[in-house]
C-alpha cells in the first residue's frame, strides 16, 4: 500500500530530484523527490540504500553470546540492544520468572544511562545547533563546532552529561561500550558502594544540567511558533511501553497506542503478543521495513515511536520534575497529543530530566549494591525483549534450538517503527518548501532538520556505517542531470558539473 | 574524586584503538589493542602504569578529554584504502575549529577539540593504521590484514618505545 506522494500515478516522465546520502544521521540514507512538468514534488521517498543482516548474523550463535554480540550493531545506542536482548534471553534461563530485584535495578540504572547520554548527544549535538542557530545558517557553522564557539558552556554541558552516563556504563559493565554486566538471567557484576558512590557525587549536578536543557528547549521551541509547530506536523498514531497503571517506563511494560486525537486505541498490549499486533511490510525500493498495527492496515496503522510517543501517551511520569515537565507539554497541546516533529526535542529532553532523576532515585536505594544478581526458573526455547531505547521501541526476539544455538531472530529497531514517520516528514517538508525552480541549500537543510527530528539511527535500522555527504540530483524530465549540489562532511557545499550524475541503482 | 573530575593520574601514554571486532578488518584496531593489553599484563608494573589502552567502536567527541593530560597518543585504525599496507604518521592539529559529527570523529578533529574545548594545545599523536579488505557483518579478518598485523604490531612497539 502507498501513500499519497509516496508513489507517483504515472513516474515517466517527471523530474527527479535526489539528496543523498542525509547527513548527521547514524549510517546513510538518501533522500529521492520526484517532480511533475510544473515542478511540484509529485512523489517523496527516503531510501535506505544498504541491507540489514543482523538477524542472520545471530542466528546459529548460543543463546548467551547474544548479549554481548548485538551490541556490535550499534556504537552509539549499544547498550539499549544489549538489555532488549538480555529481557529476550531471559527466558533461555528463568523461563516466565523474574529477575532478581536487584539484577533489575541494576539493568534499570544502565539503562537511565544509556538513554541520558543518548538524549543528551541528540540535542546539543545534533538539534542544538538548528534550534539555537536557524535552519539556514551556514552549515559550517550550524554544528557542534558553532555550539562550541558560540555557547561554549551549554556545549561543555551536553558533553559532560554524555560523559557522565558513559562513565556509569562503564562501572556497571566493565567497558564504555562492549561491555557485559547484563547477562541472561539477570546481572553478572554487583555494584560496589564505592563506584555507587561516585556515581552519586555528580548526580545532582547532571539534573541541574538536564532541567536547563529542557527550559532551552522548551523556550526554543515555543520562540519558533508558528513555523516549529506547524514544520513536518502530521496526525499520526503513537506507540510506547507503560506499566499497569499507565506510567511511562522505559524498561518494561505492556505497549499502548494512542491516535492523534489522544484516544487509547490500543493499551496494556503484552509484548509477547506484537507479532499479532504488527506488521513489518516490505516495500520494493528501501530495504527498511515499514511496520504497522494489523488491526488498522497499512493507510491508518502506521504510529511513530520514541520521546514524543514517550510523553504522549504516558499517564504520569515517577519523577517530580519530569513530570511536572509532562504537565506543561500537555497543557501546550491542550490535552491532545502533540504532532509536530519539532516537539521531539522538548519531548526528549523531558525524557532526559526523567532519567537523571531516576538515576538519583536508584543511587538511594540499597537494593542496587545487593549480590543477588542471578535468578533460577525452568528455560523456554522462545524469548522475547522490548525496551524504550533512546529513539523508541525496540524489539528482540529470538528462539533456540536442543543446542541452545539460536535458530531465529527478530529485531525490530526504533527507526523502522518510525520509516512511515520519516517519509511522512520528508514529503509533509519538501511540499512546502520546494520552490519549484533549483535546489537550494534551503531545502536540503529543512528536509534535514525533519529527518533529524526523529534521530533515526539507519545503522541500526540497516548495516549501513559511517557517514557520507549529502548529495542532491535534478534531473529533468528525460532524464538528464541538469543540477547537483554536494554537501561534504566537513560543511563545504559544492555546485558540481551535473553530467557526472548516474543513476541510482536502487530506483525502481 | 567524581565521575566528571577524576583525580587520579593518568598514564601518560595512551593508545586508543577504533573499530568493530564483528566487521571484518574493521576489527585490525580492537585486535591490535587485545595483543597490547596481553603484553602489558606480562610487563612490570612501571611499564603498566605508563600506558592506557581503550578500545572504541567509533571515535567520538568525549574522547577529547581521554587526550587531556597525556604524554603522547596514539590512535590505532583500519584504513579503507592506503599507498601502504601499514602507515605511522604522525598528526597536526588543524588551524582552525573544525567541523565535528555528533556520531563519529577523527583522530585530527578530536586534536582540534581539545584545543578549543580544553583551551590547551593537545598533546603529540600518531595514527597507526593497517589497510583493510573488508568490511562485512560477520566476515572474519581478511588474510591480507593478518598478514599485515605483525607490522602494524611491529610498529606499535617502535611508538611506545620512542623517547
Amino acid at each position: 500500500m502507498t501513500r499519497p506522494l509516496e508513489t507517483a500515478p504515472d513516474p515517466s516522465g517527471l523530474t527527479r530530484l535526489v539528496i543523498e546520502p542525509v547527513s548527521r544521521v547514524e549510517g546513510h540514507g538518501k533522500v529521492t523527490l520526484l517532480l511533475d512538468e510544473h515542478r511540484r514534488v509529485q512523489q517523496a521517498r527516503l531510501h535506505i540504500v544498504e541491507f540489514r543482516g543482523f538477524e542472520r548474523f545471530i542466528v546459529g550463535r548460543p543463546y548467551w553470546e547474544v548479549p554481548t554480540l548485538v551490541q556490535r550493531l550499534c556504537g552509539i545506542c549499544p547498550v539499549s540492544h544489549l538489555l532488549a536482548a538480555s529481557k529476550a534471553c531471559d527466558a533461555f534461563v528463568i523461563g516466565h520468572g523474574r529477575i532478581t530485584p536487584t539484577a533489575e535495578k541494576l539493568r534499570r540504572l544502565l539503562h537511565f544511562a544509556q538513554v541520558l547520554q543518548s538524549n543528551a548527544l541528540h540535542f546539543f549535538h545534533l538539534a542544538a545547533p538548528d534550534l539555537l542557530f536557524g535552519f539556514d545558517d551556514a552549515v559550517a557553522h550550524r554544528n557542534l563546532a558553532g555550539v562550541l564557539q558560540d555557547e561554549r558552556e551549554l556545549g561543555l554541558q551536553g558533553i559532560r552529561i554524555r560523559k557522565y552516563g558513559q562513565e556509569v556504563i562503564r562501572l556497571l559493565t566493565g567497558k564504555r561500550v562492549h561491555g557485559t554486566g547484563s547477562v541472561p538471567g539477570g546481572f553478572n557484576k554487583a555494584l560496589s558502594v564505592a563506584d555507587r558512590d561516585l556515581m552519586r557525587a555528580d548526580i545532582a549536578q547532571i539534573i541541574d544540567w538536564c532541567a536547563s536543557a529542557l527550559t532551552l528547549a522548551r523556550d526554543l521551541f515555543l520562540a519558533g511558533q508558528p513555523e516549529q509547530g506547524a514544520f513536518a506536523n502530521f496526525p499520526s498514531k503513537f506507540m510506547s511501553l507503560v506499566r499497569p497503571d499507565g506510567a511511562g517506563d522505559l524498561y518494561d511494560g505492556a505497549l499502548r497506542v494512542v491516535d492523534a486525537q489522544g484516544q487509547r486505541v490500543l493499551d496494556q498490549v503484552d509484548v509477547h503478543n506484537y507479532p499479532q499486533l504488527l506488521v513489518e511490510e516490505v516495500k520494493p525500493w528501501t530495504y527498511m521495513k515499514f511496520p504497522h498495527l494489523r488491526a488498522f492496515g497499512p493507510d491508518d496503522g502506521w504510529y511513530r515511536v520514541g520521546p514524543l510517543a514517550r510523553i504522549n501517551n504516558a499517564t504520569y511520569l515517577d519523577t517530580p520534575r519530569a513530570e511536572a515537565a509532562r504537565q506543561e507539554f500537555v497543557a501546550w497541546g491542550s490535552g491532545k497529543p502533540v504532532t509536530a516533529s519539532l516537539a521531539q526535542h522538548w519531548a526528549r529532553m523531558i525524557d532526559m530530566l526523567h532519567c537523571a532523576e531516576s538515576i538519583e532515585r536508584l543511587l538511594l536505594d540499597p537494593d542496587l549494591t545487593g549480590t543477588d544478581l542471578m535468578a533460577q526458573g525452568t528455560p523456554l526455547r522462545e524469548g522475547i525483549g522490548v525496551i524504550e531505547a533512546p529513539r523508541g521501541t525496540l524489539i528482540h526476539h529470538f528462539r533456540i534450538g536442543e543446542d541452545e544455538l539460536i535458530s531465529y531472530a527478530n529485531l525490530i529497531v526504533s527507526t523502522t517503527h518510525n520509516n512511515t514517520a520519516l517519509n511522512e516528514a520528508v514529503r509533509s517538508v519538501a511540499a512546502h518548501y520546494f520552490d519549484g525552480r533549483a535546489l537550494s541549500e534551503g531545502l536540503l537543510n529543512h528536509i534535514e532538520v525533519a529527518i533529524r527530528a526523529y534521530d533515526p539511527c539507519l545503522s541500526c535500522a540497516t548495516h549501513a556505517m559511517g557517514k557520507m555527504p549529502l548529495r542532491i540530483e535534478l534531473i529533468d524530465a528525460q532524464g538528464q542531470p541538469i543540477d547537483l549540489l554536494i554537501k561534504h562532511d566537513d560543511g563545504r557545499i559544492e555546485r558540481t558539473d551535473p553530467a557526472q550524475l548516474h543513476q541510482p541503482s536502487n530506483w525502481p | 574524586m567524581t565521575l566528571l573530575h577524576p583525580d587520579a593520574p593518568k598514564a601518560p601514554l595512551l593508545v586508543l584503538a577504533v573499530g568493530n571486532p564483528s566487521r571484518g578488518d574493521d576489527a585490525i584496531g580492537p585486535l591490535l589493542a587485545e595483543q597490547l593489553t596481553r603484553w602489558l599484563a606480562q610487563q612490570d608494573d612501571a611499564t603498566r602504569a605508563r600506558i592506557d589502552v581503550i578500545t572504541d567502536q567509533q571515535l567520538v567527541v568525549e574522547h577529547v578529554f581521554d587526550l587531556q593530560g597525556r604524554q603522547r597518543v596514539l590512535f590505532i585504525d583500519a584504513a579503507a584504502q592506503g599507498p601502504a599496507a601499514v602507515q605511522l604518521m604522525a598528526l597536526q592539529p588543524p588551524t582552525e575549529l573544525p567541523a565535528v559529527s555528533s556520531h563519529s570523529s577523527t583522530p585530527t578533529q578530536l586534536l582540534g577539540l581539545h584545543q578549543s574545548l580544553l583551551n590547551t594545545p593537545p598533546p603529540p599523536a600518531a595514527l597507526l593504521t593497517l589497510t583493510g579488505h573488508g568490511f562485512e557483518l560477520g566476515a572474519p579478518l581478511s588474510s591480507q590484514a593478518q598478514q599485515g598485523m605483525p607490522l602494524a604490531w611491529a610498529q606499535l612497539q617502535a611508538w611506545l618505545l620512542h623517547a
